[in-house]
């Protein structure tokens, strides 16, 4: 494990970098070529897929994916920005099977949309419903505004 | 002539006694075997993680309790340790100790649930009623620490919110004296009962590699014989002070998993008997802020919850609220299972697969 940080940065070139803190890897991938360094990665042993959530920034929506290596409990954390108007990425299901829901959570509270997942409906919310909760400027119409005590 | 066949769906849920909460599933059926699955979840959905942009680091910590809320106690962790790690709090030994006595406690009364309905999917109502009769003991001495049966939130942030008591030190010790001889009991019960061994054995088999690769964990993914416990390997808290094993199973079936938490509640018990011989002096708390204001940055951090990896990924831009709160459900990757297992088995084995899954609803929709 300890070259993957070189052999990573190597794999990635221009189109990412590569930071170690506190023996996690976080890999900053662009994402045109976050498919191919995800099948990469699962190469070198990071099997287990843990999670995969989204952060809204505002201007753009981060992805992070946590992916774990078990030979010697190594974690990785890949993150991915998509443009916020029309966010659309590759699935990654077909690398790992666990991709499934993941994908399909942020697919419903986010908006991202999955090119490539077999069954990108929403998970959690009525198929009815109207926009993306998670998002920072989601508004519920039937939701009174209450007041700001912070 | 062939005779003409087509699928025949049958839906079950949202309300079912079977799926132990909130949970519909439409299955294709062709004769007894399930061809198709369509699992439907969200009925339970509260929406926790947008409610945590809108609260107080403090403010949060009840609504761990309802997620999942039959291990409330190992939720509560859960998230103070993302949070402590978040803000570099330090938390006292004896917090740790006490952290550790109330967390296996939980995974005790948790497991006890999952065998005892299972029982009850079996038919074996007898070992519902012993499970729960246990589970009572445990949540009597809860409720004499914090004051609460279901939703503790005795978590704090640099500790609990209460220290405890020899009377509370005296019921756990009584408590264990009599549990594992009870175990046995119920291994025999149970484990050992033809009708049982018949429904779980053989039945919902996963190998290590799909739940892996789906990212399960606890007792789903050790009873397909991968040893991975976070308490071994990462040893959080105090967990490197004591002697416990990792039980795991052979093949992966229902039967390995129910097997795998009935051997963990005898490891946790073990456990909890060290935390209690070993249980330093000094502080149960430290001082934290009410309003609470970690740096700008993020933290994820992980404890062995009742139903496996359960963690907290939380992205702080310096204000007293999160600004983005991530749950990682075990019960929720483990669920997400269903579907592979259920394809090509019997409609009958349906409850005790989903059983041997433990999921719980408040903890997968959150």
């Amino acid at each position: 494990m300890k070259d993957l940080k070189n052999k990573a940065a190597k794999k990635l070139g221009k189109s990412g970098k590569v930071e170690v803190k506190d023996g996690d890897f976080y890999f900053f991938v662009d994402k045109e070529a976050l498919l191919s360094f995800a099948s990469w990665l699962k190469e070198q042993g990071f099997i287990y897929f843990s999670f995969l959530t989204a952060i809204d920034w505002k201007d753009k929506i981060e992805l992070v994916y946590h992916l774990v290596e078990l030979d010697f409990n190594t974690k990785a954390f890949v993150k991915t920005l998509v443009e916020r108007r029309k966010p659309e990425i590759d699935s990654v299901v077909s690398i790992w099977r666990g991709a499934d829901w993941p994908e399909r959570e942020v697919y419903d509270l986010f908006g991202v949309s999955f090119k490539g997942h077999p069954n990108l409906k929403r998970l959690l919310l009525p198929d009815d419903w109207e926009g993306h909760p998670l998002l920072k400027d989601y508004r519920d119409k039937r939701v009174v505004k209450r007041p700001d005590y912070f | 002539m062939a005779l003409r066949t087509e699928e025949f769906l049958i839906n079950v849920g949202p309300q079912h006694p079977s799926t132990h909460g909130v949970f519909r599933i439409v299955l294709g059926l062709e004769g007894e075997k399930v061809v198709s699955v369509e699992p439907h979840i969200g009925y339970l959905h509260r929406g926790v993680e947008k409610i945590a942009e809108n609260r107080t680091y403090h403010q949060f910590i009840p609504y761990t309790d309802r997620m999942d809320y039959v291990g409330a106690m190992l939720s509560n962790w859960g998230y103070v340790r993302a949070v402590e790690k978040l803000a570099g709090i330090e938390v006292p030994l004896r917090a740790e100790y006490i952290r550790v006595i109330v967390g296996e406690l939980q995974r005790i009364a948790s497991h006890l649930i999952a065998l005892g309905t299972a029982g009850l999917d079996a038919g074996a109502f007898t070992f519902f009623l012993y499970a729960f009769r246990e589970r009572e003991e445990i949540l009597r001495l809860f409720e004499k620490i914090c004051g609460a049966r279901l939703t503790y939130s005795y978590f704090r942030f640099g500790g609990v919110s209460r220290d405890i008591n020899s009377d509370f030190e005296k019921g756990v010790r009584k408590f264990l004296k009599t549990f594992s001889a009870k175990l046995d009991e119920y291994r025999d019960l149970l484990f050992e009962n033809p009708i049982f061994l018949r429904r779980a054995k053989g039945v919902g088999i996963l190998p290590a590699e799909v739940a892996l690769e789906a990212g399960a964990s606890g007792p789903v993914l050790r009873g397909s014989g991968v040893s991975r416990d976070l308490r071994k390997l990462e040893g959080y808290s105090v967990y490197k002070e004591f002697e416990f094993s990792i039980p795991t199973g052979k093949k992966g079936d229902s039967w390995d998993r129910f097997w795998v938490r009935l051997e963990e509640m005898r490891q946790s018990a073990e456990i909890v008997r060290q935390a209690l011989d070993g249980l330093p002096e000094g502080n149960f708390q430290t001082q934290v802020p009410r309003y609470l204001t970690p740096p700008p940055g993020e933290a994820y951090a992980a404890v062995e919850g009742t139903k496996g990896e359960l963690g907290f990924y939380i992205v702080s831009d310096g204000s007293f609220k999160p600004y983005r709160l991530k749950v990682r459900s075990p019960a929720y990757a483990n669920l997400a299972l269903l579907p592979y297992l259920l394809t090509g088995s019997h409609l009958a084995d349906f409850p005790i697969i989903l059983g041997s899954l433990d999921p719980v609803f408040g903890e997968v929709d959150r």
